[in-house]
């Protein structure tokens, strides 16, 4: 936009040149005229703003004496640079305006209408640069903020799946070592002792029928035995809801503690078995959600969560010891929360009176 | 045929969200309690409902009519007795009440009528010509409530009818409460005592941070928490006692000795204490003492609500 102001100021030079140059003192005139220009383009060149403001106040000073000792006509030079140098310099509209028009009442009659109308097209001018200048900063300053915050998420992105990548991993190992264990403790050794069982029949079965017959009963009791540890096995491999419900818990809380390093205790009491699969969802999202606000707002040292198992309810607390907040405005976090715990017509309690307390209140399915 | 009904009653003050979402209704001819520590949003909903404070959000019913719609309607069938004394100590009791009720539109003979009516009802019958300035914070309390009877509403609002009085002016005001609902009013009671509500009130509801967390009678309420008790008999010998047979008697679940101390957990609903203590009888066994350990209102209040209601 600098550059449509430019395009204006050598117009306006030009016209100036053009109606001067046929008269006396022709060099000194285009003197004039090219340092205008040099100092002009000079404010363009220069990227700090008080260099900026020096030059722009240089071109002022130049017109100004161009005007009172060479021709009048060069005052024509001086709206635009003018609005331009108090507009920069101090942003405000109403005060380049009575600079602008204050030279009408120090000219000649005869030059009178043109400055004014000279005047109001640069005024126009020097607003629009300002205005379209103001935004295209406010874009740029809004493009980057979102650039960061796109980079921002896609790194937090990544480490998810890294470590989602990892946990499934470790799960996986975890759960062959065990069935590899189980196998190895239990059917392995059963299976040993009826072969074992089995090979000694094989040689007696020519000389001693009797004992033959019993070492075979023995292995295939041995081995009806492997069968069932192979069922009690299989049938470990799918943990209760409940040793899912727990451990995850335990497994975000860690997770957050290692993260952070904010320390949290987790307790529960009572049947932790009643709570079922969507009730454990819940919790961990309001968890979840209320360690985020934690880190986020509190400034707390410890955080505490305590689940409690009631009679026909379900109560989940988590409570750090942090600065609290009572004119807290009700973000989309906690909105969050209370339509999770809505959906299973729960309610979510809040109160920031004592470090910050989120305690969700479930009812337990009869 | 429900005498109110709220529906996602909101208020803001700001940012400060005093009541959140509050949605309940009362039957005819309920004691409807409301459970809540201070700056629980209480007064605040009660405000609301009596049309003192401007409903951000949400719907109040009364006998079928919104009450925005028709304030007039709803001020004639609601008696509001605040929580603050507001009587004038320069006018005498009876003209007190005259003054209040012919706000309601009563006049000339019906009005006196139903103000000796009010006076007799809260017992200042004989005190009509006196002063408020002479009275006891008690009978200030009575005047308080004639005040808000005299036009006969439907619905009766008291928002903490027994502050700061003594006991025989408390038992006065209990008994008139359950009194004015067996004439038929349907009323709606706030108290600190917890004892109070407890005795009274014919249904609950527990207020905290401007959500209604439970709702129901006190039994229902209790129930959300636990449904077993435990009782606690300490005998002056332990030596010959069968516990196999204290377990069958109705509702006990387990026994236990301890000491000299017999542990019973037992099933909160069942009332079980007499058979027990007959058992004792018979056996010959001396009971030193006995404690029981049931639910209590407080107890529910101070678990789901995690403090006091006085704090």
């Amino acid at each position: 936009m600098e550059k449509w102001l430019l395009a204006s100021k050598f117009a306006l030079v030009g016209y100036v040149a053009l109606t001067l140059l046929d008269g006396q003192n022709p060099s000194v005139i285009l003197l004039f005229c090219l340092l205008y220009i040099c100092s002009n383009l000079a404010i363009n060149i220069f990227h700090q703003s008080i260099f900026k403001q020096i030059m722009s106040l240089v071109t002022v000073v130049l017109v100004i004496v161009a005007t009172s000792y060479v021709d009048p006509v060069f005052i024509l030079l001086l709206p635009l640079n003018i609005g331009e140098w108090i507009n920069r310099w101090t942003g405000h509209y109403l005060l380049p305006m009575v600079m602008v028009f204050l030279p009408v009442l120090l000219i000649g009659i005869e030059l009178q209408v043109l400055y004014g109308v000279i005047a109001a097209i640069s005024l126009i001018q020097v607003f629009m640069v300002s205005q379209f200048s103001k935004k295209v900063s406010y874009l740029e300053k809004n493009e980057d903020e979102m650039r960061h915050s796109i980079n921002r998420l896609t790194k937090a992105l990544n480490e998810n799946k890294e470590y989602n990548r990892q946990l499934e991993y470790t799960i996986k190992l975890e759960e062959r070592n065990r069935v590899s264990q189980e196998i190895h403790d239990q059917i392995g050794h059963n299976m040993a002792g009826a072969l074992i069982q089995m090979e000694a029949a094989k040689r007696l079965i020519e000389s001693d029928q009797a004992k033959a017959v019993e070492l075979l009963q023995n292995a295939i009791h041995i081995s009806s035995d492997g069968i069932e540890s192979i069922r009690l096995t299989l049938k470990n491999l799918k943990p209760k809801t409940e040793q899912m419900g727990v451990h995850r818990l335990k497994l975000i809380i860690d997770d957050f503690i290692v993260k952070h390093g904010l320390s949290t205790t987790f307790l529960y009491k009572g049947n932790i078995d009643l709570i079922t699969p969507i009730q454990w969802k819940i919790i961990f999202e309001n968890v979840t959600e209320s360690l985020t606000n934690a880190i986020k707002y509190s400034d707390a040292t410890n955080i505490h969560v305590d689940i409690h198992v009631l009679n026909q309810i379900i109560k989940i607390v988590i409570k750090d010891n942090g600065r609290g907040s009572l004119g807290y405005t009700k973000g989309l976090g906690i909105a969050g929360m209370e339509e999770r715990a809505a959906s299973v017509n729960g309610k979510v309690i809040v109160d920031g009176s004592d470090g910050f307390a989120v305690t969700t209140l479930l009812p337990l399915a009869n | 045929m429900n005498v109110l009904e709220i529906k996602q009653l909101t208020k803001k003050f700001n940012h400060f969200i005093a009541v959140d979402g509050v949605s309940f209704s009362i039957a005819e001819g309920e004691i409807f309690g409301l459970l809540g520590a201070n700056g629980a949003g209480k007064s605040t909903a009660i405000y609301m409902i009596a049309g003192l404070l401007k409903i951000t959000k949400g719907e109040i019913k009364l006998l079928g009519k919104d009450i925005k719609k028709n304030s007039k309607f709803a001020k004639m069938n609601i008696g509001f007795v605040p929580q603050d004394i507001a009587i004038y100590e320069d006018l005498t009791a009876f003209e007190n009440v005259k003054f209040f009720a012919g706000l309601y539109g009563l006049r000339g003979e019906e009005l006196n009528q139903k103000v000796t009516e009010a006076l007799a009802f809260v017992g200042l019958g004989d005190k009509e010509k006196s002063y408020p300035k002479r009275f006891s914070g008690g009978m200030k309390r009575r005047l308080n409530i004639a005040c808000a009877i005299a036009h006969k509403p439907k619905l009766i609002i008291m928002d903490e009818p027994t502050v700061g009085i003594d006991p025989q002016s408390r038992k006065h005001i209990l008994e008139s409460v359950k009194k004015l609902n067996e004439t038929g009013c349907t009323i709606i009671y706030t108290s600190h005592y917890m004892e109070e509500v407890e005795a009274i009130c014919t249904k609950i509801a527990i207020i905290d941070h401007g959500k209604v967390i439970a709702e129901g009678t006190k039994e229902q309420l209790k129930t959300l928490i636990t449904d077993t008790k435990d009782i606690w008999i300490e005998v002056k010998n332990s030596d010959d006692i069968d516990l196999e047979e204290l377990k069958n008697i109705k509702g006990i679940r387990a026994v236990q000795l301890v000491n000299h101390t017999i542990q019973i957990h037992s099933d909160a609903e069942v009332n079980n204490l007499n058979d027990i203590i007959l058992h004792f009888m018979k056996m010959n066994i001396e009971i030193r003492s006995l404690k029981e350990n049931a639910p209590n209102l407080e107890s529910v209040f101070l678990t789901l609500t995690g403090r006091n209601l006085r704090d």
